[in-house]
């Protein structure tokens, strides 16, 4: 098991070797002077040659490279352009909102998905399994924006049931995180609800006609037992990678739904650090994505020998 | 003669929707007793799994239609049964085991938990007691090493392995009928052998009835008691073991015999006769083998065919009956010693 880690993260090396280098050269890879181009168009020469100076611009290439990874070491991302704050604190400060609001996400969405593919498979090709592709179909073909505002209008404008923008944070208590969380997530997980309800339905019409679902149902197991037991087990694998694949465009940013509700999470932080070509913002972020979507490939490679012991750590 | 464990009458099974249905089974008519062993024997796709599979309601609901006159255990009809009384019939009364011990059993769940499921499902056993009975049945199928196997997964065990854990787990009930479809056709030829010997030593202590599906005249020879020939769906000749290899009294399983002798004098592979099974699509008339047998005539082809008794206990659809009888072959004598 530890070895199979070990593995896994050798070769993520690769990857994320690859990404450092990107982020790197993001600032060189941009048409002109990356000085004057952070600096802005109103900025004296002065303040242009600051930034240079603060960016080590004026150093060689492979000194500039070596002091950044030495940085990096440290978990110093540099400064924002704009803000003058630490990147690693503002990322850090945008983190929870996102990872909360995707985890609530997820676990909505699979727990609505997995039963809805369940069924539309057990009962392919009639009225049922039709409703749950046409509702599928629906939840990621309405923006999210209009299934936002509309929730807000209903349960926090209308029936002040819940709050109508903004996050709370957990150290102020989770009931009101919760309740902050409620509306976002409900709007988001209809998108991913589609997703992952097709993707059970599909491996679970395969997994149906295997000679072992057969025998399990010669041996006197009723329809639920079957489906729950012997067949749900065996389709683990797709579905598992494509909540994977959802939990990772949730971390990777929801700017959206970080908008309509307020959030101030990492999906809105890019945005503004793209607009306002925050480099050291934009490469800090690049990372973080990175090393995140390393981290849920390998939790989700992790799971895959709980479903099916012919995989081997 | 016992009372029959296990009736069918008149069992049709077809899948699609007229006019473009397909006839699978038809007017197929057997009954079982306890301790008995009938072989089911036809080419393939002759409808022979169809027919187990009719039996305990397992074809896909929604493509198949199953219909017969008769359907009854120890004189209980089955037919009409709803899929929770059928659950308590499947596994306990009438068991089953397939061809390919690879795919029947789940790759993701254990053995042990695989056999102690097929106990539980049939009786308030604790776990506990349900590994017990795992375990006892695992050395009953001669499973070296047990209690290892408990824990271990179908992809770790042998091909003759896993089909044992599938009698296993057919026999964990003691069921009355054991339905077994070309349970060896995967398994090399000596595990096949051990694999026959597990089934007959165990009929012979539980007294169990066994339908015997298969396409190798050689296993019938070694097993049965009765057989029942089958071609594009219906049974065309049925009678006991040496009435069928000593005088058989249809065109097809003349052409059978004759090819398995034909196998034996150059030992090879068995040879088909020549032609292929028929779809059946819609009502027809007249023998389905006709165009393919040797002592068809033209009436063969057009005239209504009936069951008849031509010695006790032997009935053949064939029209032939006494031509192919008077051309005796040599196969039955070949085959049976
Ligand atoms: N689920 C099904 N849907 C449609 N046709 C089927 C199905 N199962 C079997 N058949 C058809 O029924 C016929 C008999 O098949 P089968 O009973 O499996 O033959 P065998 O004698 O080899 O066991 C074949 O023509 C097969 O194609
Ligand atoms: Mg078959």
């Amino acid at each position: 098991m530890l070895r199979y880690v070990g593995l896994r993260l050798l070769s993520t090396i690769p990857v994320l070797a690859f990404v450092l280098l990107l982020a790197f050269f993001l600032l060189h890879l941009a048409p002109g002077d990356p000085a004057a181009l952070i600096a802005g168009d109103s900025a004296t020469p002065a303040q242009v040659e600051a930034i240079r100076a603060q960016l080590h611009l004026n150093e060689p290439l492979s000194t500039q490279l070596w002091i950044w990874l030495i940085d990096l070491a440290h978990f110093d991302l540099g400064r924002s352009v704009f803000s003058n704050l630490p990147v690693t604190q503002l990322i850090a400060q945008r983190f929870e909102p996102t990872l909360m609001l995707a985890i609530s996400t997820t676990i909505l969405a699979v727990l609505l998905a997995v039963p809805l593919g369940v069924i539309a498979a057990y009962r392919a090709r009639t009225g049922i399994d039709r409703g749950v592709i046409v509702l599928a179909v629906a939840g990621y073909s309405v923006p999210v924006f209009v299934i936002g505002y509309c929730l807000i209008f209903v349960f926090a404008v209308q029936l002040h049931w819940l709050p109508v923008q903004g996050y709370k944070p957990l150290a102020e208590g989770l009931g009101g995180t919760l309740r902050s969380l409620v509306l976002p997530t409900v709007a988001l997980a209809l998108l991913y609800v589609g997703l992952i309800a097709r993707v059970t339905r599909a491996t679970m019409l395969e997994v149906l006609d295997e000679d072992y679902i057969r025998t399990a149902r010669a041996k006197g197991a009723l329809t639920l037992r079957v489906l729950c037991i012997h067949a749900l087990k065996n389709a683990g694998p797709p579905i598992v990678t494509v909540i994977g694949i959802g939990f990772a465009s949730l971390i990777g940013g929801v700017v959206v739904t970080e908008t309509v509700f307020n959030i101030p999470g990492l999906g809105r932080l890019t945005a503004e650090a793209v607009l306002r070509r925050d480099y050291p913002l934009v490469q800090g972020m690049l990372l973080t994505f990175a090393v995140m979507l390393v981290a849920i490939n390998l939790v989700v490679d992790l799971t895959y020998p709980l479903f099916d012991p012919r995989i081997r750590y | 003669m016992t009372a029959p464990v296990l009736q069918v009458e008149n069992l049709g099974v077809s899948f699609g929707v007229e006019p473009n249905a397909l006839h699978a089974v038809r007017e197929v008519s057997f009954s079982l007793s306890a301790g008995e062993t009938l072989c089911l024997v036809g080419e393939s796709g002759s409808g022979k799994s169809v027919t187990a599979l009719a039996l305990l309601n397992l074809l896909p609901p929604r493509s198949a239609r199953i219909s017969a006159s008769r359907l009854a255990l120890e004189g209980r009809s089955l037919l009409g049964l709803g899929e929770r009384e059928l659950s308590h019939i499947r596994g306990k009364a009438i068991s089953m085991i397939f061809q390919d011990p690879m795919s029947s059993l789940n790759p993701a769940l254990t053995v042990g938990y695989q056999l102690a499921e097929a106990v539980r499902l049939h009786g308030p056993v604790s776990a506990a007691a349900a590994r017990r009975d795992a375990l006892a049945i695992l050395d009953k199928v001669r499973i070296p090493d047990a209690a290892r196997r408990l824990d271990e997964y179908p992809h770790q065990l042998s091909g003759g392995m896993r089909q044992r854990v599938m009698i296993a787990m057919a026999l964990a009930c003691r069921p009355r009928v054991l339905i077994a479809d070309e349970p060896t056709t995967a398994l090399d030829v000596t595990v096949q052998a051990q694999i026959l010997e597990l089934i007959g030593d165990l009929k012979a202590d539980f007294g169990t009835a066994v339908l015997f599906i298969t396409h190798d005249l050689g296993v019938v020879a070694e097993i049965a008691d009765r057989v029942a020939v089958m071609y594009a769906g219906r049974i065309v000749e049925e009678g006991e073991v040496s009435q069928i290899f000593d005088d058989p009294a249809h065109g097809y399983t003349h052409g059978l015999l004759s090819t398995l002798a034909v196998a034996n004098r150059h030992a090879q592979r068995l040879p088909e006769i020549p032609g292929s099974t028929p779809r059946i699509l819609g009502a027809d008339m007249g023998c389905s083998f006709a165009p393919r047998c040797a002592f068809a005539e033209p009436q063969c082809r057009t005239m209504e065919l009936h069951m008849a008794e031509i010695a006790p206990g032997h009935v053949t659809r064939c029209r032939r009956a006494a031509i192919v009888r008077g051309a005796k072959s040599e196969a039955g004598h070949l085959a049976h010693g």
